[in-house]
């Protein structure tokens, strides 16, 4: 009999748990194909390792931008390759919980459990990711008391009030850790005159950005290609720097945190000061980011121990008990 | 020959009351069992959301933890 699985299908990394098992699959979610030929070269870890490396013929993208589906094709050819990885065959079809960003259209949400369905599940159901976030988190939301959770993806902000195992309040953003990379590329190109790729970007973001003034302020080396001779050149980034760079990116997602917590209910928002509120998400791991947001709402944050796996440890939690869990799913609420 | 003809008739008419009977006390049955569903349902949802359910998830967070702490 086929185990039910649970994807968080992020615009980062893609996880899958599997029931009865855990984590069995947890890598970048970008996919290489061969333009020519529509054959997949590469998944995960190896595809990402070929962004802005390919030849003209091999494209190596990630399928999500913001949460959504920008490729349907590839992001089907993705979602089959990973059934397939995890045991799934035409004789065990599992049902698959799949974690969406709770910004979702209708049509993306078809577009999602289309892709799923023909990727050979029997049944494919969604998720809000902060409900998932939530539960992986570990947070008291069977109580009648208020949990706030923040989950900063790779392109979404969703901040969820969460209170008796439902949604009370929420407020998401289409805004993550891409857009502070984008950032990251257009003031070096903009300042230093610089082109550098996302992956550089991003590595920049890791080693010296930060959303507040830390005691770890370094600087850095940055190789990319001058624009204007077109030649190979290095310059010198500070954190302070990369702090400018990226402040509007940040102060949009601490925005959506404030809009939440006016739209709670008084009776809750009394809990978020006691408890305080809590971050998970790969984008909560940029340094700083819990005390700003900490110091712009004067309400106290705790980091999730996992950021990475909240999500998907509690859609995993949801597959183990799918009937009891079903009326948090998108499809049973409509 | 009448009296085994009425006979079958008494007979005919005790199943089909008895039929209705029964058709009736299940229907009565099924529709309090939807009235008590949803208090049923939400007490399952909240049940499997507390701590005690949710023990398996606290073990891989730790588990991942502790990983994490290796590498």
């Amino acid at each position: 009999m086929a185990r039910d699985l649970a994807i968080d299908l992020g615009t980062a990394n893609t996880l899958v748990y599997m029931e009865g098992r855990g984590i069995v699959i947890n890598e970048p979610s970008v996919i290489a194909v061969n333009k020519r030929t529509g054959e997949v070269l590469a998944t995960g870890q190896e595809a990402w390792s070929m962004i802005g490396r390919t030849p003209g013929y091999i494209v190596a993208v990630r399928p999500l931008r913001g949460g959504a589906i920008t490729d349907f094709e590839i992001t089907e050819k993705m979602i089959r390759l990973l059934l397939q990885r995890a045991g799934v065959s035409r004789f065990s079809r599992p049902k698959v919980l799949i974690c969406v960003p709770s910004a979702i259209t209708e049509v993306e949400r078809r577009a999602v459990t289309d892709a799923t369905r023909r990727a050979g599940a029997a049944d494919a159901q969604l998720l809000e990711q902060p409900m998932a976030a939530a539960i992986g988190a570990d947070l008291p939301i069977n109580e009648p008391v208020g949990n706030l959770v923040i989950d900063i993806g790779g392109g979404t902000t969703e901040t969820a009030v969460i209170s008796l195992g439902g949604i009370v309040a929420l407020e998401a953003v289409r805004v993550g850790s891409f857009d502070i990379d984008a950032a990251i590329q257009s003031y070096v190109r903009r300042e230093h005159g610089l082109a550098i790729g996302e992956r550089t970007a991003e590595e920049i973001k890791i080693s010296i950005g930060s959303a507040m003034a830390t005691s770890e302020d370094r600087d850095a080396e940055v190789r990319g290609r001058d624009l204007v001779s077109g030649l190979p050149k290095t310059v010198v980034l500070t954190s302070s720097e990369i702090r400018v760079a990226i402040d509007d990116v940040v102060t949009q997602m601490v925005n959506s945190v404030i809009r939440c917590l006016a739209s709670a209910p008084p009776e809750l928002s009394q809990d978020f000061l006691t408890r305080g509120m809590y971050l998970v998400g790969g984008g909560s791991m940029l340094r700083g980011l819990a005390r700003r947001i900490e110091r712009d709402t004067q309400v106290p944050v705790n980091m999730s121990t996992e950021p990475l796996e909240a999500v998907v440890l509690g859609a995993g939690h949801c597959v183990e008990n799918f009937a009891a869990l079903r009326g948090l799913f998108m499809d049973s609420r409509r | 020959m009448i009296a085994i003809s009425s006979f079958s008739l008494l007979f005919a008419a005790i199943s089909v009351v008895s039929a209705s009977t029964l058709v009736v006390m299940m229907l009565q049955e099924s529709r309090n069992a939807t009235r008590n569903n949803g208090m049923v349902a939400f007490r399952r949802h909240l049940d499997a959301l507390s701590d005690d359910s949710r023990a398996h998830v606290r073990q891989q967070l730790k588990d991942h933890s502790t990983k994490q702490g290796r590498r």
